[in-house]
């Protein structure tokens, strides 16, 4: 049995986490671009990542290939498209023979292929994959974005978020219908900013800013930094009473805050999967597409995330929100489906 | 006699064509021939006879016309065709290049009849054919190495390999037509044989494109990767039963030499030859076919086999002898009886790779005033370096054509280029009556 990762973005290192954690025991290697290799900022993640398992750096895809020689089996890439961004992993993934079978994971809940905000159908060239497996996180018919060339290969594995036994448990029991265990919260008001975006670009990005300063003019704001976002990257400072946390999500404890803002993002589920009530940041003139928010709280004006923050405390928010996540139509065993995934590795 | 071979740069000599071509010739040559390898940068007027090879820098043959005129034995060796595909815009360099070169030199050698054939067509005297040298054969040890390669060959399972380069910036080449005969790598192997062959892949990793690789992947045959070396690829000859040369039909395939079916046999393995039959010259000892290569060698008959060794030997002897090649080159310079010749100038055009190398070759140099500094510099008035005026016509009126300005913009620029050329080639001639010319511009021009 054999399992090679791939990993090509920093993104994708949460991504691949508690898929490689599932595979513990089994023989995995990693494959690692050049590009993420290369980023100090990169290297303690990756080397949590990847344990003690082989290693091999790729730049081109003929290096990956050699370091295939001899070896069959499953490739996972955690981002692969036809995007330019995901160029190295796509040319990987044609270019593996036949001894491997190859599988692509939806990387995020807005995801390129598979479901597509308004800007992701602006590229619409982008969608479609070589690997020979598509795994996403719900039913095909909920996955409206999935190539027609693509759909023979789909498989609803879920999202690897739920994967790990603590979130897996949990979205096994919300999907039975339980409601929230309760929890002391300390942490206060949680802002995560996505601002280098090109969604937010222009008046959003600005307007997204003035309501965080001014909210943090009320009452104190942890902001998580994206990273590769102008916090994080030192760009802008942080406004006055904004204290920034900007440890991986790996290690982030993100089920401490009473209540967080994002504009749409994955990182939405992450902190749903906490419990933490979510309000979905809009701008006033809804450049940015939402519409994959369902019935999730909105916020727009620094009065309304200062009325949200303050009705956070509302238990019918947390219901409304695990509903949400009930309607959205993952699989009901995450675990075995990716079990199954990871027993492609054994044929060949 | 002294013979230079005059290269692009010091790193040539690590090339593979220098490897083959050059260091077997070099090492083959009689008693009282020194053959060496020299950057064209280096060179001085130390020997008697200068081979230029792949030195395309614009600037080769006024350096080439120079060392004629200075009474030296001078001649081009071609063993890539970059000259004859006519369809590629990116080549007309190579074309301007060869039509220059062709007459600053006294002879052209050639390493096929192929590429003579193409060439002749284009030159005043016919050009030589210098094959490329076999490596040195070692009956014995050769004949040892396949009787221990057929015991541990299993007809189903064939070791095949490919080596080169990965691909050429402007030919189909390399990997592609691997990828292309890639098809013909599946035998009739099956379960009861013991499954599929093996195919190594030995090259450049970073030269092959992303299609290359794709179509690849679909190769009915296991690939292992390796990067390529002389080492390397010695080691890896040494392992395989099969030597895979795949061979397009363009121009530049077809005119290629028979090197690397000759390095496969020599190093004592099976050679299959796909596509354009360019090895055929070698057809005895060669395999257009896996399943005819499968049925010899289950009945102990393969094409190169212990016993045929001498007559590899002699057939080597005929199509890749070293010796023959340096005598060729010997023979080629003592053809050559150098006459005075008329001075030269060259016309600089833009970013001309090493202009410098242009004055040490004796030439006078012609520019745009706007442009390289030169001998004589071309604006609305001419101005020329100290020493030189008197080497112009009498007619010499002190005042040039005006010039075309150059825009910044690279497809206005072809045009407006190739019109300034055409009026500074007009003034220099006008002013250099007695000199034969050269246009030294590296970029492309507007057809």
């Amino acid at each position: 049995m054999s399992l090679t990762f791939v990993v090509s973005l920093i993104q994708d290192v949460a991504v691949l986490a508690p898929l490689v954690r599932r595979a513990a025991g089994r023989d995995v290697a990693f494959l690692v671009a050049d590009r993420l290799a290369e980023q100090p900022s990169a290297a303690a993640r990756v080397a949590a990542l990847v344990g003690e398992a082989p290693v091999h750096a790729f730049d081109h895809t003929t290096d990956a290939l050699m370091a295939l020689n001899g070896r069959r089996g499953l490739v996972i890439l955690a981002s692969e498209s036809r995007s330019i961004h995901h160029r190295p992993t796509h040319a990987l993934a044609a270019a593996l023979p036949s001894r491997f079978v190859s599988a692509t994971l939806q990387h995020g809940y807005e995801c390129i292929g598979f479901l597509h905000n308004r800007a992701h159908d602006l590229g619409r060239a982008d969608a479609g994959f070589a690997a020979d497996i598509v795994c996403g996180w719900f039913a095909a018919e909920r996955m409206p974005d999935v190539p027609a060339a693509d759909r023979g290969k789909f498989m609803t594995t879920g999202s690897t978020l739920f994967l790990d036994e603590g979130p897996a448990d949990w979205l096994d029991a919300l999907m039975a219908g339980a409601s929230a265990p309760s929890h002391s919260r300390t942490g206060g008001l949680l802002v995560c900013e996505n601002l280098q975006s090109v969604r937010l670009a222009g008046a959003p990005r600005a307007a997204f800013l003035d309501a965080l300063t001014e909210v943090a003019r009320h009452r104190p704001v942890t902001v998580r930094p994206h990273p590769a976002g102008p916090f994080a990257k030192g760009e802008i400072a942080p406004p006055p009473g904004v204290k920034l946390d900007g440890r991986p999500v790996e290690t982030a404890d993100l089920g401490l805050y009473q209540a967080a803002i994002s504009a749409p993002s994955t990182v939405l589920l992450d902190l749903m999967r906490y419990d933490v009530p979510v309000a979905v940041w809009r701008d006033a003139d809804h450049i940015v597409d939402d519409s994959l928010y369902g019935t999730l709280p909105r916020v727009t004006t620094a009065a309304d995330w200062l009325a949200f923050a303050d009705a956070a405390e509302d238990a019918a928010l947390i219901e409304r929100q695990r509903a949400f996540i009930r309607g959205l139509g993952f699989p009901a065993d995450t675990r075995g489906r990716f079990d199954a995934l990871l027993a492609f590795g054994e044929t060949g | 006699m002294r013979i230079a071979i005059v290269t692009p740069s010091a790193a040539f000599a690590e090339s593979a064509g220098a490897r083959i071509r050059y260091r077997r010739m070099i090492e083959a040559a009689a008693e009282g021939v020194t053959i060496e390898l020299v950057p064209i940068d280096r060179i001085d007027r130390t020997a008697d006879a200068y081979l230029f090879s792949k030195t395309y820098q614009m600037a080769a043959p006024a350096i080439a016309y120079g060392l004629a005129a200075a009474g030296k034995r001078v001649a081009l060796d071609v063993f890539d065709d970059y000259f004859s595909e006519r369809g590629d815009v990116r080549l007309q360099r190579f074309h301007r290049w060869f039509a220059d070169m062709s007459r600053a030199v006294h002879r052209v050698a050639v390493s096929t009849p192929a590429m003579k054939a193409r060439l002749d067509p284009r030159l005043v005297v016919p050009a030589t054919v210098i094959d490329d040298p076999a490596p040195t054969l070692d009956p014995d040890g050769l004949a040892a190495r396949l009787a221990e390669k057929a015991a541990r060959l299993v007809p189903g399972q064939l070791n095949l390999l490919w080596f080169g380069i990965a691909a050429n910036p402007y030919f189909a080449a390399g990997l592609g037509d691997l990828a292309a005969f890639a098809h013909a790598l599946s035998g009739e192997a099956s379960e009861a044989d013991g499954g599929r062959h093996h195919l190594t892949i030995l090259t450049n990793p970073h030269g092959a494109s992303e299609a290359t690789l794709a179509a690849l992947a679909a190769a009915p045959v296991d690939v292992t990767w390796r990067s390529w070396s002389e080492a390397a690829e010695a080691a890896a000859l040494a392992e395989a039963d099969v030597a895979v040369l795949p061979v397009n039909a363009g121009a530049f395939s077809t005119a290629k030499s028979l090197n690397r079916a000759v390095t496969a046999l020599a190093a004592g393995t099976q050679v299959l030859s796909l596509g354009a039959p360019l090895y055929r010259p070698l057809a005895p000892f060669l395999y257009r076919d896996l399943a005819c290569l499968r049925l010899d060698a289950a009945a102990g008959v393969l094409r190169l086999r212990p016993g045929r060794v001498p007559r590899l030997a002699d057939a080597l002897a005929r199509v890749a002898s070293p010796r023959t090649a340096a005598a060729r080159l010997v023979d080629l310079f003592s053809d050559i009886e150098p006459e005075p010749r008329p001075p030269h100038a060259v016309v600089l055009g833009d970013r001309l790779e090493q202009p410098a190398l242009l004055g040490a070759s004796g030439a006078l140099t012609v520019s745009a005033a706007d442009g390289l500094s030169a001998d004589i510099r071309v604006g609305a008035t001419i101005t020329v370096a100290d020493g030189v005026a008197e080497r112009l016509a009498g007619s010499w009126q002190g005042s040039g054509a005006p010039l075309p300005p150059l825009s910044g913009h690279g497809v206005i620029d072809l045009v407006r280029m190739r019109a300034r050329l055409a009026t500074l080639e007009a003034t220099a001639r006008r002013l250099l009556p007695n000199h034969t010319l050269f246009v030294a511009h590296e970029e492309i021009l507007a057809p």
